[in-house]
């Protein structure tokens, strides 16, 4: 029997006295022989942190310095909150920083992995929202950091949503989802790729589901840029689609119809333009190799001749998400702001037009009469005349019944209200104080 | 850590966290270094287990992964792994290993765990796939096609 034939052999594979003692040795020196881990290895495999046994816990230093390079002119304007911290799925999620108005939140989040294994670097995302008075908006997030000598990854979360009329107030982020090991890969260097097309057509095979794919292994290639993904197949089929697919590295995670597993295709052109009609995708394993496939159809070889990729690439996945849920309130104070009725040629609607001005953003709220006016371009105008106009449009909300939010813009540096003269909203010029504050005219 | 706790360690799961790191790598360079890389991380992190059991399964999930690590390193992936080396033999070690070790061997890297941790270690699939961090269907379906690639190259009867 195989089994104990292998059960045989493998019980004469054992650790010699000698490298039981350099085992022992480094582990009560933690001083290691030379390893054959490259650094980089290392630092992506994430060194163990010890058990956590507190819910609030001090930044790292690394982290502190992260922190504060991300709030950066902000940072005058950030609370520490304390406290607020939650634990599910041996993740710990704890929100150490925020900054908000009436309208909009940016939160700092630090997230740990009590395993050490799953969340090994930056490349990790969330799944967030932020729950105010009014109802709740998804947060956008970036990593900031990985500190691996904590396994604990430090967020940037931002969002929009109405909160209470007054200072104080009680918010809630919600996390659902944590996904490590995204990896973003993408390349416009597709020379390589466009030179194998070739007008026979490719081998296809029937799947178990009874899908037909490409085939393997038919033209496999390295395309410059794409680290961890190769071209393993492309070409025509008789049924009038071009594919390509993708090799991924072992470990990838695949989710045939879902948005969460890796991905990588091609940007496709005929005669310069994306080709109109069908695009599938497909997944599967072969012989323990994750693949990635795109059908593009109507695409035949007679336009082989017009085909060109603008780029290619996709996401590798390499770790299954993390469910659960992480559900944290905690108290903020929202910071000052200044509020003007707009007149002028600002007015004469339905409602009158209401600017709320904070350091962090502006939001202009009005009747459904008076357009939207988030399209317009936005800048502050400082009393020694340069200019602020580092500013992201955010949703607004045009409903025929009740207040219209007309535009809403998030600042990229903190906005001094003080030193803030006017603003220059489209071809409209506003003091914001004086016997004119709020008077809109043309520039 | 001890010296006396660290023996206890390494005499209680050395042993089953080399074979593993072995059955991964498929030399003993390779697997000792997973073996030292696995027992550091349990120094460092000095988790609390509920078992000698918990033990050793967070011992092999670490050596698991560690091996898997070793593999994705960039210099590594300049070489050509053993099982897409085709026409090239294995490189010599100090001694023969059996045929059977051979054959998992030159199994697909992905499959010579679920192989192992089934064959040898005698976990059940749900065990061998919560150690492994896969779906059991996945190392079910992994342990059938190992079965039928080693069926096929050792000509021998069901395993």
């Amino acid at each position: 029997m195989i089994q104990q034939e292998y059960r045989r052999e493998m019980d004469r594979i054992e650790l010699t006295e000698g490298q039981r003692a350099r085992l022992v040795r480094a582990m009560v020196q933690r001083n290691p022989r030379p390893r054959r881990f490259p650094a980089r290895a290392l630092a992506a495999a994430a060194l163990i942190c010890a058990a956590l046994t507190t819910s609030a816990l001090a930044l790292s230093p690394a982290l502190r310095d992260s922190l504060a390079r991300a709030l950066g002119s902000f940072a005058p304007y950030s609370q520490a909150v304390e406290g607020a911290a939650a634990v599910d799925q041996n993740v710990e999620v704890r929100v150490v920083s925020a900054v908000t108005d009436r309208y909009r939140v940016k939160l700092y989040v630090e997230v740990t992995d009590r395993t050490g294994e799953r969340i090994v670097d930056d490349q990790t995302s969330l799944r967030a929202w932020v729950v105010r008075e009014t109802g709740e908006d998804g947060l956008r997030g970036r990593c900031v950091e990985y500190d691996p000598e904590t396994c604990t990854a430090l967020f940037e979360l931002d969002g929009n949503q109405e909160g209470a009329s007054g200072t104080a107030e009680e918010l809630t982020m919600r996390i659902t989802r944590i996904q490590p090991r995204q990896y973003h890969e993408y390349t416009t260097d597709t020379g390589a790729m466009a030179q194998a097309l070739s007008p026979d057509y490719a081998r296809a095979m029937k799947l178990g589901t009874g899908e037909t794919v490409l085939a393997p292994g038919q033209t496999p290639l390295e395309i410059p840029g794409l680290e961890r993904a190769a071209l393993s197949s492309m070409g025509f089929l008789p049924d009038g689609s071009f594919h390509t697919l993708f090799r991924l590295p072992e470990g990838a995670v695949l989710e045939q119809g879902g948005v969460d597993g890796s991905y990588m295709y091609p940007e496709l052109l005929v005669n310069g333009e994306p080709p109109g009609g069908a695009f599938e995708t497909y997944c599967f394993e072969q012989d323990g190799v994750p693949y990635f496939g795109a059908a593009f159809s109507p695409v035949a070889p007679g336009n082989l001749a017009g085909i060109s990729f603008a780029g290619v690439g996709g996401e590798v996945v390499l770790e299954p998400g993390i469910e659960g849920v992480w559900e944290i309130p905690f108290q903020v104070e929202n910071m000052e702001a200044l509020e003007l009725e707009l007149t002028g040629t600002a007015g004469g609607a339905s409602r009158p037009a209401r600017l709320v001005l904070t350091p962090l953003g502006a939001t202009i709220t009005g009747g459904y009469d008076s357009g939207y006016w988030g399209g317009k371009s936005f800048a502050v105008v400082y009393e020694d005349g340069s200019r602020m106009d580092q500013t992201a449009v955010e949703a607004g909300r045009m409903s025929p019944e009740g207040t219209c939010v007309l535009g809403n813009w998030t600042f990229g540096e903190l906005v001094d209200l003080g030193k803030a003269a006017a603003l220059e909203l489209g071809d409209w010029y506003i003091p914001l104080a004086g016997p004119d504050a709020g008077e809109a005219r043309p520039k | 850590m001890e010296r006396e706790e660290a023996e206890r360690l390494v005499e209680r799961h050395g042993p089953a966290v080399y074979r593993l790191a072995f059955a991964r790598t498929g030399n003993r360079a390779d697997a000792e270094d997973v073996t030292q890389e696995t027992f550091l991380r349990l120094v460092r992190a000095a988790p609390v287990f509920q078992s000698a059991a918990h033990e050793k399964a967070w011992l092999l999930r670490v050596a698991a992964r560690c091996s898997s690590d070793l593999f994705r390193a960039p210099w590594r992936r300049r070489e050509r792994p053993l099982d897409e080396a085709a026409g090239l033999t294995a490189p010599p070690s100090e001694e023969p290993d059996g045929r059977v070790l051979e054959a998992v061997r030159a199994l697909p890297e992905k499959y010579r765990l679920a192989v192992h941790l089934f064959y040898y270690e005698g976990y059940s699939i749900s065990e061998a796939a919560a150690i492994l961090g896969r779906r059991e269907s996945t190392v079910r379906a992994q342990l059938c096609r190992a079965r039928a690639m080693l069926r096929d190259r050792l000509e021998e009867e069901p395993i």
